[in-house]
């Protein structure tokens, strides 16, 4: 694509896709840290991802400003107005995660006062996969390629089946041993938080979808099942990306 | 362009400032040029104007004698029928003017004046009295006050276009003897001529010195025309050895013999009237002789003038010009010098005498010249008028509107408007162009050829004028009128046929009357070009003596500035005043067009 | 208002257009539908406004203009040897870039129209009609006491509204306007942007603009002319958010070039 005959609209467009993928790498690393202090209990790295919140939110407010001066001032049209109100929605997604990633630090400076349970490595892997998908949401995000926006979306499904199966484990523990219901409740908690993150990490797979095509991914997004209920196969996309 | 260094932006500033000086002076340069050429341009029209308007000034009064006639009737109505027309055809109405003149000056026939006399006024002055007397016969028998334009010259006199009239008062009593040649010796108590002699003998000194001066010049060229001869002599004395061209040498050389002689004895009456004039301004030889060659002295009375023959301070002999009352006594006399000699002018002696004595009684009066706008072309001076010529012009510039714009209007709109843009229009276009660049003596000719000798037209009328000058101005008028219909906006086409005005209706409700202005600006301007144009109307006749006002289209009639070139072609003086009058009134008419295009063209100017 | 929008008022097939030897146009073909505003984009010299004036045929004023192909109002082809520009025009009216009413009266720039086309029947039908049509184009409050003076005398964006006036005065059915507030300051082109919203009810509008916001606030439709071709037709919100043609992509986004 050429550059803008106004040659600063298009580096104003190009540092907010920055920011935004710098806001992305705070929000990853968050991620990423909290599910290490739950696996390795360790109150020194949950500490940090409480603290680097703060500078998430700051970041989004940061994105938010530039976007208001740039739809005042510039006026975006077609791909740059979509890329502008997505880097605004993405901001908010992000400061989203960076919430409950903190969330999760919290839960994990809890959890370390409890005695260990097996299920943590269950957690951890959740966690892992969460990461995965917010990590390819940004690169779709990043490199204009929509396949992995594409994979996102699909991929929220397994972590909804994670979710369903720690669920009913930790319903479980809590039945078999009243001691276990706090921490299992903590982990149940951080388990939920993983899985909301999921959702916006779906969330900025479509934002960045209809940024890239201009168009929704549609309605009928594969799902896990409903608590309780069996998973159901992925229906293949109808509006495959051109 | 952005790593510009502070250095080099001084260096440059230092550039520019080095320059700048000359550009301002090169600025000033221009305008100096361009202030220089308005004011020389001002300048060189101001003098025109004022050398114009200086030279009209005589012509803006006329000296009217006042007469009241004995209208007799064998004089005035010879055929006793009282009727109009045998009154105007048979009428001496002269003879009635020249009745009243004798009568206020009893002794002119005695003195063999009445010629003089009856000179103050023209015979053809009195044939307005005849109209009068023919439009009321009833006056027969009784007095009737008239007024009539006097003699030309004697106008101009009074006027002072022959040089100032001195006069000096005379002291005590005049004392005049018939002598017994027939002039008269006139003296006072004393030298009362002592003063004009001194003035006649200063006169007399600088006519001296000037003739000297003269003398230097002629005897240089007897001198060159001297050494001419010996050269001749020697190549004819050549050519006689020859034998050849012998005659040709003797004929040059027989020239400038004669030559040579008329200079030999101009110098030799030179030197005598300066001896003569040198003597008698020194009061040697006695008495100054004054001849017709010299300025004119007269001896003034109440009643009476004699023109003086010779002067010295103590007596005067003299002619008489107007015979005094018989008894008078001159306590109240005085000189007066008139500067131009007799022979120098068309006005003699007498007359003039008697004019200043009309004058002094108040018979002569000077009265705006109201002849030069109600009368037609004349060959006296004095009653000669631009009626005819106005007239004529009108009818002339009638014809050629009523003729050149509709036409040209139309024209201009169909090229403009709807003509389709192609070899054809462009190729008419460019003729219309060339033909207002065609010198106005070719639409003359065209206009004999064509219409007076094709279609038989009459000569000299306006009609045929009109027509020529039409042609004349139809080019400049389509040119102005598209340049004026190019200049309505595009914008007002659009608005009009948007919302569905024909093409037509665009152009005769929005284009035109938004583009008149511009038109009727150009059509009165080709006017006024038209009314100043002399050439084509030469060509066709309308250079003519007219002395009736023309009454049609088909009368022969003449135009403003023919007229004034036929006045400037006229050989009496009076005539001169009056043409410098007539350029300020066809210039006052050219500016009263002018005036009103400019009104038209602010009055509908339209911003859009 | 609905069932007049989904008629079509004007459809073109293949129109070519050329100015002499140059060609404006090529191949167009557009339908815009009724009652509702078209509005007409592109860089200059794309040849929006050629088509524009091939609807009312303008373009027949200037010399050595062809235009070849079918253009149909209600059906008709405007082309037609049949058809006679004036009474095209009194059913396509037009709006000009520049406001540019006739330096008469302003009752007389709004009379004209119907007087022409003798479609008042008396004085009182007339005066009827020009303070209908100044009512319509939103002026009547701001002019009724003066509509004796010049035309020429009113604002920039009076004088367009005035210009409006004149062209519904003989009630047409489709108005065209090429760049109408090219000339005029911000509140001026908000006044005709509303009013233009007010006339989609009872007219086909098609603007021609440079502008694309306002081609964005004012039209239903949008299309995207490039290098005399039809890029991209569609709903405006559609053009303007997420346009099919990279062109129309680079030319709203600012890019082109």
């Amino acid at each position: 694509m050429t550059d803008h005959t106004v040659r600063a609209f298009t580096e104003e467009l190009d540092a907010l896709s920055s920011d935004i993928a710098r806001m992305g790498g705070h929000a990853e690393r968050a991620l990423t840290d909290s599910v290490t202090a739950i696996a390795r209990r360790d109150a020194a790295i949950a500490k940090t991802v409480i603290d680097g919140d703060i500078k998430i939110d700051e970041m989004q407010r940061e994105i938010e400003r530039k976007i208001m001066r740039l739809l005042a001032l510039r006026q975006p049209l077609g791909r740059d107005l979509r890329q502008t109100v997505a880097a605004l929605k993405l901001a908010a997604e992000l400061e989203r995660i960076g919430d409950l990633a903190k969330n999760i630090a919290k839960r994990a400076l809890t959890i370390q006062e409890f005695d260990p349970i097996a299920l943590t490595r269950s957690v951890e892997r959740m966690g892992k996969l969460a990461a995965i998908q917010l990590k390819l949401a940004l690169d779709a995000f990043v490199s204009h390629e929509i396949a992995g926006a594409v994979t996102v979306w699909m991929n929220d499904e397994e972590l909804d089946e994670h979710y369903n199966s720690l669920f009913r484990e930790l319903l479980t523990y809590m039945m078999e041993d009243p001691r276990m219901i706090g921490p299992s409740a903590h982990l149940l908690f951080v388990a939920k938080n993983i899985e909301r993150i999921g959702d916006h990490c779906t969330n900025m797979a479509e934002v960045i979808h209809y940024l890239e095509t201009g168009e929704d991914l549609g309605i009928d997004r594969p799902k896990g099942g409903e608590v309780g209920s069996g998973p159901r196969a992925s229906q293949s996309n109808s509006e495959m990306p051109k | 362009m952005t790593d510009m260094s502070p250095a080099s932006r001084t260096s440059l500033r230092e550039l520019v400032a080095s320059k700048i000086k000359k550009r301002h002076a090169a600025e000033l340069r221009f305008r100096g040029f361009g202030v220089t050429m308005v004011v020389s341009a001002i300048l060189a029209c101001s003098l025109l104007l004022v050398s114009i308007l200086s030279q009209s000034v005589p012509a803006l009064t006329e000296n009217r004698l006042h007469l009241t006639l004995d209208v007799t009737a064998e004089k005035a109505d010879p055929v006793g029928q009282r009727d109009p027309i045998d009154i105007r055809e048979q009428g001496n109405f002269y003879g009635l003017v020249q009745d009243a003149l004798e009568a206020r000056f009893p002794a002119a026939e005695a003195d063999g004046t009445l010629d003089d006399l009856f000179d103050v006024a023209t015979s053809l002055a009195a044939v307005p009295i005849g109209k009068t007397i023919a439009a009321d016969p009833s006056v027969i028998g009784k007095k009737l006050d008239v007024t009539l334009p006097i003699n030309d010259d004697l106008d101009l006199f009074i006027k002072g276009a022959f040089g100032r009239t001195l006069e000096i008062k005379g002291e005590g009593t005049l004392v005049s003897a018939l002598k017994p040649d027939g002039d008269f010796a006139l003296s006072g108590q004393g030298p009362v001529f002592a003063k004009a002699v001194e003035a006649l003998r200063g006169d007399l000194g600088r006519a001296a010195g000037s003739l000297e001066q003269g003398l230097i010049l002629k005897r240089q060229r007897l001198a060159t025309g001297q050494a001419q001869v010996t050269a001749l002599q020697a190549a004819l004395n050549a050519a006689t050895a020859k034998a050849v061209g012998v005659a040709g040498a003797e004929a040059s050389l027989e020239q400038a013999a004669n030559n040579v002689a008329g200079l030999e004895s101009e110098i030799a009456a030179d030197l005598a009237t300066i001896k003569t004039y040198r003597a008698a301004a020194l009061g040697q030889g006695g008495p100054l002789p004054l001849g017709d060659n010299k300025p004119s002295v007269f001896v003034e009375t109440k009643t009476g003038t004699y023109k003086i023959t010779t002067l010295s301070p103590t007596l005067a002999t003299a002619k008489l010009l107007v015979r005094p009352k018989a008894g008078e006594i001159a306590t109240d006399w005085k000189m007066v010098q008139i500067k131009t000699p007799q022979d120098g002018r068309a006005v003699n002696d007498a007359t003039i005498a008697y004019g200043r004595h009309l004058k002094a009684q108040n018979a002569i009066q000077p009265a705006f010249n109201t002849t030069i706008f109600t009368n037609s072309d004349s060959n006296e001076p004095e009653l000669s008028g631009l009626l005819s010529a106005f007239v004529g012009s009108l009818l002339t510039l009638a014809v050629t509107f009523c003729l050149a714009v509709p036409i040209g209007v139309a024209t201009a709109v169909y090229l403009e408007e709807f003509a389709p843009k192609n070899w054809l229009t462009d190729f008419i276009e460019v003729n219309i162009n060339n033909l207002a660049a065609v010198p106005s003596i070719v639409f003359g000719l065209l206009g004999f050829a064509v219409f007076l000798t094709f279609f038989n037209m009459p000569r000299s009328a306006p009609i045929v004028g009109g027509i020529v000058l039409a042609l004349m101005s139809l080019p400049i008028i389509i040119i102005a009128s598209r340049a004026a219909l190019k200049a309505v906006p595009p914008s007002i086409r659009e608005a009009a046929l948007g919302v569905g005005a024909s093409k037509m209706q665009a152009t005769f409700h929005h284009v035109l009357p938004l583009a008149m202005p511009g038109i009727m600006t150009g059509s009165i301007l080709a006017m006024a070009h038209a009314l100043g144009e002399t050439a084509p109307l030469l060509m066709i006749g309308m250079v003519a003596f007219i002395a009736d006002v023309p009454t049609g289209l088909s009368d022969s009639a003449t135009v403003l500035p023919v007229e004034l070139f036929m006045w400037a072609g006229r050989p009496e003086r009076a005539w001169e005043p009056r043409t410098a009058f007539a350029i300020i009134l066809l210039l006052i008419f050219m500016i009263l067009m002018n005036a009103v295009a400019i009104y038209l063209r602010r009055k509908f100017e339209r911003r859009w | 208002m609905t069932d007049k929008q989904n008629l079509t008022k004007v459809s073109a097939h293949g129109i070519n257009v050329f100015y002499d030897t140059k060609q404006a146009l090529f191949d167009v073909s557009l339908d815009i539908p009724d009652g509702s505003v078209t509005a007409f984009i592109g860089p200059s010299g794309c040849g929006k406004s050629t088509f524009l004036r091939c609807i009312n045929r303008m373009n027949d004023t200037i010399e050595k203009c062809r235009v070849l192909g079918r253009l149909e109002v209600d059906g008709r082809d405007v082309n037609d040897r049949a058809i006679d520009p004036v009474v095209l025009r009194a059913s396509v009216g037009m709006v000009f870039q520049k406001p540019n009413p006739f330096p008469k009266t302003i009752f007389e720039n709004v009379a004209y129209g119907p007087r022409i086309h003798g479609i008042s029947r008396d004085k009182t039908d007339l005066e009827r009609i020009v303070e209908e049509s100044l009512r319509k184009a939103g002026l009547w409050e701001e002019v009724k006491d003066r509509l004796q003076q010049p035309g020429t005398g009113l604002s920039g964006g009076q004088q367009q509204r005035l210009v409006i006036a004149r062209a519904i005065a003989v009630n047409p059915e489709i108005i065209l306007m090429d760049e109408p507030c090219s000339a005029l300051d911000p509140i001026a082109t908000a006044k005709i942007e509303e009013l233009i919203d007010e006339l989609r009810q009872n007219f086909c509008i098609i603007i021609v603009t440079h502008s694309m916001a306002q081609a964005a606030r004012v039209s239903q439709r949008t299309a995207f002319f490039h290098m005399g071709r039809v890029v991209e037709v569609g709903p405006t919100e559609e053009i303007f958010t997420n346009p099919r043609d990279s062109r129309t992509q680079d030319y709203i986004t600012g890019r082109f070039g």
